[in-house]
């Protein structure tokens, strides 16, 4: 089924805690971490919280989109690391922020494949609003990995990423959504316990259903696979993403990659991976963009969007 | 001229010694280890990250796609090349 929502992605400010762990000081040598692809990770600090890197990255992306708080209509917070187990951080942010207290704040509990989900919820938001909405996505993954999980912690790494959106008659966003319960094990997190990962089982879903359902939209949407600028994968670890790539047999080049530099940043990893791009890379007027997220539920999502030059973009530290 | 099964017994046989011997390079273990009845579990080196690295090689290099079960169940370099045997083509 084909999902669809006319609104535009205005910008996109990522924010990453300042400290920094190396996989190289944990024991994994060149080799391994040529294979996982990963050597820094971004760590939030015991006291850092997830509303206040939001607020930050909000007010900035807000700011140089010259956006009042007043305009926006919808907020939705995605994590599974949410500094308090309730109320949600889209709640408070409404607060912190300043919005109207008609604007529509919740939070979404989801993981790596956050980002094309939080992409139609607030688009769909904003079909009825005809407004501007921003989308919060992320986690201090490091908060819930077990130290001595050696297979875990060298993966994942903190950090998020705001979206501004706003409704727009002409745009036109597709998406393709999925869940499958089955797979609620694979990647789990008790009530105040550690994540765990069944990293065979998440492999060989990533393998078997990511480059089918990639190729099943595309097709559904009749857009010619040739059209597509640029392929922006959940960055998950090196071993996979090859995997996806490799089984697609789509140019290489469509695929950028930030695991060298970032880690996997969960549902912040793609918006980040888009700052990174288009801060080094020249942006042609309008560009077409598969996004495609994938993970805890099992879950996978995706979207085809167009990027336009005027998108602002900026990745910070805090 | 060698009989169609007689080659082809060969055949399988140097693909499969290459199996052994291209798997276990690639998972740092020694060469001597390049054997059908290995168990590459019993080896210091295995980890959940090496059993990633098992799949990954295999979908690359074979084009087969071992899944978590089967990989789970697999003991010895000789389970693993029956896998990617009945799989492949």
């Amino acid at each position: 089924m084909i999902l669809q929502s006319s609104s535009r992605i205005c910008g996109i400010e990522s924010l990453l805690p300042k400290g920094q762990a190396l996989n190289e000081d944990i024991g994994y040598d060149q080799n391994w971490i040529d294979r996982i692809g990963i050597n820094s990770r971004y760590i939030a600090q015991s006291l850092d919280r997830l509303d206040e890197f939001a607020k930050l990255a909000s007010v900035n992306l807000c700011d140089r989109l010259s956006w009042s708080m007043a305009d926006i209509d919808v907020c939705v917070v995605i994590t599974q690391t949410p500094d308090n187990q309730l109320p949600g951080i889209a709640i408070h942010l409404q607060h912190l922020l300043g919005l109207r207290e008609d604007a529509i704040c919740f939070d979404i509990n989801l993981g790596c494949s956050g980002y094309p989900y939080g992409l139609y919820v607030v688009g769909s938001l904003l079909e009825k609003t005809k407004g501007k909405g921003l989308l919060i996505t992320g986690d201090f993954s490091s908060r819930i990995i077990d130290p001595l999980d050696t297979a875990t912690l060298p993966i994942f790494s903190d950090g998020i990423a705001v979206t501004a959106l706003a409704y727009e008659a002409d745009s036109n966003m597709m998406f393709s959504l999925h869940t499958d319960g089955q797979g609620s094990q694979a990647i789990h997190c008790p009530n105040q316990g550690a994540l765990t990962m069944d990293g065979m089982a998440v492999f060989s879903f990533a393998l078997a259903q990511i480059p089918l359902h990639i190729n099943r939209f595309v097709d559904e949407t009749a857009i010619d696979s040739s059209d597509i600028d640029q392929v922006f994968l959940h960055q998950a670890n090196k071993m996979i993403s090859e995997g996806i790539i490799r089984r697609l047999d789509w140019p290489k080049a469509l695929f950028p990659t930030t695991l060298m530099k970032y880690g996997n940043t969960s549902s912040a990893s793609i918006p980040l991976t888009i700052c990174d791009h288009y801060a080094n890379a020249a942006k042609a007027s309008k560009q077409l963009a598969l996004l495609t997220g994938f993970g805890v539920g099992l879950s996978w999502g995706s979207a085809i969007v167009q990027l336009d030059n005027d998108m602002l973009i900026n990745t910070a530290f805090q | 001229m060698l009989p169609f099964f007689v080659g082809f017994y060969l055949w399988t046989m140097i693909s499969e010694k290459e199996f052994y011997k291209h798997l276990v390079q690639e998972l740092g273990m020694e060469l001597s280890d390049a054997e059908r009845d290995f168990n590459f579990r019993s080896s210091s080196l295995w980890s959940s990250m090496l059993a990633l690295v098992t799949i990954a090689y295999i979908d690359a290099q074979y084009g087969v796609l071992v899944s978590s079960s089967q990989m789970k169940q697999a003991q010895t370099l000789g389970d693993l090349f029956d896998i990617v045997a009945q799989n492949q083509g």
